[in-house]
């Protein structure tokens, strides 16, 4: 027997499934096509002279409705039977304050909560059948409820489920059990698991999350020790986010979750120590408190997000450690309370390099003291190590009392460039604020180019010096504020503009007004001329 | 034999099958093309194609554009190499979007029909999607009355299925 003879004989059976389909190709037995999916249907009573929506197959019906948004597919259930029992097989069930008609306020009455409950209970049974892959339990304000009631709902659920999210109040009064055993006893099918406010105790070797891919685990009791068994036996997770969780002191990722690429820990109070050997990991975020990060020197890892506000000093690390802790970062955000001055004197350590960063965002938030405050200057670091970076973006929140303007101070420029450091003469350097946007390794050309800077010295000399013109403003009642905003105008439109490259966004926050710029040149001349 | 060893030399693209329409209008196109269409892969592989493929069921205004969809869209399963063939994303996009923007209900629905027959999946996904486009944000009537839909609820049948799903009325 040849190959062809062969294929034949294989091709058999694909071909005795593929029959009735054939049958209907050629003609011979499909009388009506629009039926041939309509198991349950009652016959062709219905079928009037024009197609309409609610006669089309069942089987395609239910993918229109389950391309809907949830809302409008429960509207299209209202419509006509058809599309009642396309409802029915939607793909997802929810359970909210919003789902469930609470009032505004989601108070749940004590003698209503039976009947959420039962509402909850017929909608289950309405949906049998395998249908429904995403079940979302969304009852933080259902404080009465039994951990019998929701085993009852989640047991009921299993078969073909992917995804679960399991919200309870956040009170915690029912100190609910997460029944790991019932749903991962024999690794069941769900890929992603969102549970907030409970308990997460997976027993060791009886629990498989073999298909889990995302987890996301928010007020969540988890200790570190069951926190390592989860991820032990989650191989094929990818995304994982932790926040809240404030029994985990320790969290460690072993090399074997090679799909880990996103992960995300928010605020777990306890924790000291993040040590992830995942070797895929690109995305990283981290909110609270500065903590030994070790993320296996992660080649992958090329988005960092790291927020320790309302604490203060990230950037300091940030210039130390991220180099090593992320050689290859293409985006970096970092935010903090405040970035006051521990760095002085001000030493060009020859720290790592961001040779990847292409993208840049700092911010500091909250009042402070500028008298105290943060010496921008360090802010030159991160440029000067980052030599393909596009954009940076600097947020600084202003203080309440005044708006500052954008004011380069050239003495810092050039103490920075030089050897020697006399920092006690650094004052106020670079302010930039949140509606600056754009500037990148182009700034960083040119405010370090010799000859920009020596110009900017020697007008800043003539001009800049605030004692000598303190009697104009006496005199001519001008406000500081207005001579501030005047020399930073004046400076990027002399200094800095025509070294822009035209690819690069400059905006100047503070612009003065017509009027003040042609009054306060005519003193910036008369002051010159002496 | 004979036949089926042609078959087997084939890169995939040379032979031409016939598309025949309810209406006997004959479309001649490649089997690259065809083969879009699961059923006619099918076919194409179990060789019962050499008389041309009756499609009973498919009107030949709505098998055109079949065709048309079909002939843009055979870049697509090939793209992996001959990226030179295959229509740009950007164009694919405009012309899947004139294609179902301008049909009415009806023709809209027999390509849905045909799509789901033909077992064309990417067609199919996108007529139901223009469909479920131009049923959100709609109330049951409006919906009823966009698609010529017959309410063949009783009136308690009615009013328990709004009470169940009062939610969804709320905006």
């Amino acid at each position: 027997m040849g190959m062809l003879g062969l294929a034949r004989i294989m091709s058999m059976k694909r071909r005795r499934r593929r029959r009735r389909r054939r049958i209907q190709a050629d003609g011979s037995s499909a009388s009506d096509m629009g039926r041939k999916d309509s198991r349950s249907r009652s016959g062709n009573a219905k079928r009037g002279p024009h197609l309409t929506l609610d006669r089309l197959p069942q089987d395609v019906l239910h993918q229109i409705i389950a391309l809907l948004p949830m809302q409008d597919a429960a509207r299209a259930a209202c419509a006509s039977r058809e599309l009642l029992r396309s409802w029915r097989h939607y793909p997802e069930l929810k359970f909210s304050a919003k789902t469930l008609s609470m009032d505004g306020q989601h108070n749940c009455i004590q003698g209503q909560m039976d009947s959420y409950i039962k509402r909850i209970d017929i909608a289950l049974q309405n949906h049998t059948g395998g249908w429904v892959k995403r079940f979302r339990f969304e009852l933080q304000f259902f404080h009465e409820l039994s951990a019998h009631h929701i085993n009852h709902w989640l047991d009921a659920d299993i078969p073909g489920i992917e995804e679960l999210t399991l919200e309870l109040p956040r009170d915690d009064k029912m100190k609910y059990r997460f029944p790991c055993k019932l749903l991962f006893e024999k690794g069941c099918s769900i890929q992603s698991l969102c549970l907030y406010s409970c308990a997460f105790r997976p027993d060791l070797g009886a629990c498989s999350f073999r298909n889990l891919k995302r987890a996301y685990f928010s007020l969540v009791h988890i200790t570190t020790e069951e926190l390592w068994t989860f991820l032990y036996n989650s191989l094929s997770l990818e995304h994982l986010e932790l926040g809240f969780c404030h029994e985990i002191d320790c969290l460690k990722i072993p090399c074997t979750l090679q799909l880990l690429n996103f992960l995300r820990v928010r605020r777990c109070n306890l924790l000291q120590l993040i040590m992830s050997d995942a070797p895929n990991l690109s995305t990283f975020y981290y909110e609270r408190p500065l903590i030994q990060l070790s993320l296996g020197d992660s080649l992958q890892l090329k988005h960092v997000n790291i927020s320790i506000y309302p604490w203060f000093n990230l950037f300091e690390y940030a210039r130390k450690e991220l180099p090593t802790v992320a050689p290859n970062v293409e985006t970096l955000f970092l935010m903090s309370a405040n970035e006051v001055g521990y760095f002085y004197p001000l030493i060009v350590q020859p720290h790592g390099r961001f040779l990847h960063l292409k993208y840049l965002e700092l911010a500091i938030v909250g009042p402070r003291d500028y008298g105290f405050g943060y010496q921008y200057a360090y802010l030159v670091t991160f440029l000067r190590a980052s030599p393909v970076l596009e954009t940076f973006i600097l947020h600084v929140e202003e203080s309440a009392k005044e708006p500052y303007p954008l004011v380069f101070n050239p003495k810092y420029l050039k103490i920075h460039l030089s050897p020697e450091h006399s920092h006690q003469s650094i004052k106020h350097c670079l302010t930039l604020d949140n509606r600056i946007r754009g500037f990148g390794k182009d700034l960083v050309a040119c405010i370090t180019q010799d000859t920009g800077t020596r110009d900017y010295q020697e007008w800043w000399n003539n001009f800049g010096v605030k004692e000598r013109i303190l009697h104009f403003f006496r005199r001519e009642f001008y406000p500081k504020s207005d001579w501030e905003a005047y020399c930073s105008y004046v400076a990027i439109r002399k200094y800095i503009i025509e070294r822009v490259p035209s690819s690069v966004e400059l905006k100047i926050p503070v612009v003065p007004s017509d009027e003040i710029i042609s009054r306060l040149s005519k003193v910036e001349s008369e002051l010159l001329k002496d | 034999m004979a036949a089926a060893a042609a078959e087997a030399t084939i890169d995939g693209g040379g032979k031409m099958i016939i598309l025949i329409s309810a209406d006997g209008k004959r479309f001649e196109v490649t089997e690259a093309v065809a083969s879009q269409s699961q059923l006619i892969s099918n076919m194409i592989e179990d060789d019962c194609t050499e008389n041309g493929v009756r499609l009973p069921n498919v009107d030949g205004d709505i098998l055109t554009m079949v065709v048309d969809y079909c002939n843009m869209h055979a870049g697509d399963a090939a793209a992996d190499g001959d990226t030179t063939k295959a229509s740009s994303t950007e164009e694919l996009k405009k012309f899947d979007a004139e294609l179902v923007q301008a049909l009415e209900n009806p023709v809209l629905f027999k390509l849905i029909l045909a799509a789901n027959f033909l077992n064309i999946k990417s067609l199919l996904d996108m007529t139901c999607q223009r469909v479920a486009d131009m049923m959100s944000g709609k109330t049951p009537e409006q919906m009823r009355e966009t698609f010529s839909i017959e309410n063949d609820f009783t009136p308690e049948e009615e009013a328990a299925i709004r009470q169940e799903n009062a939610w969804a009325f709320d905006d």
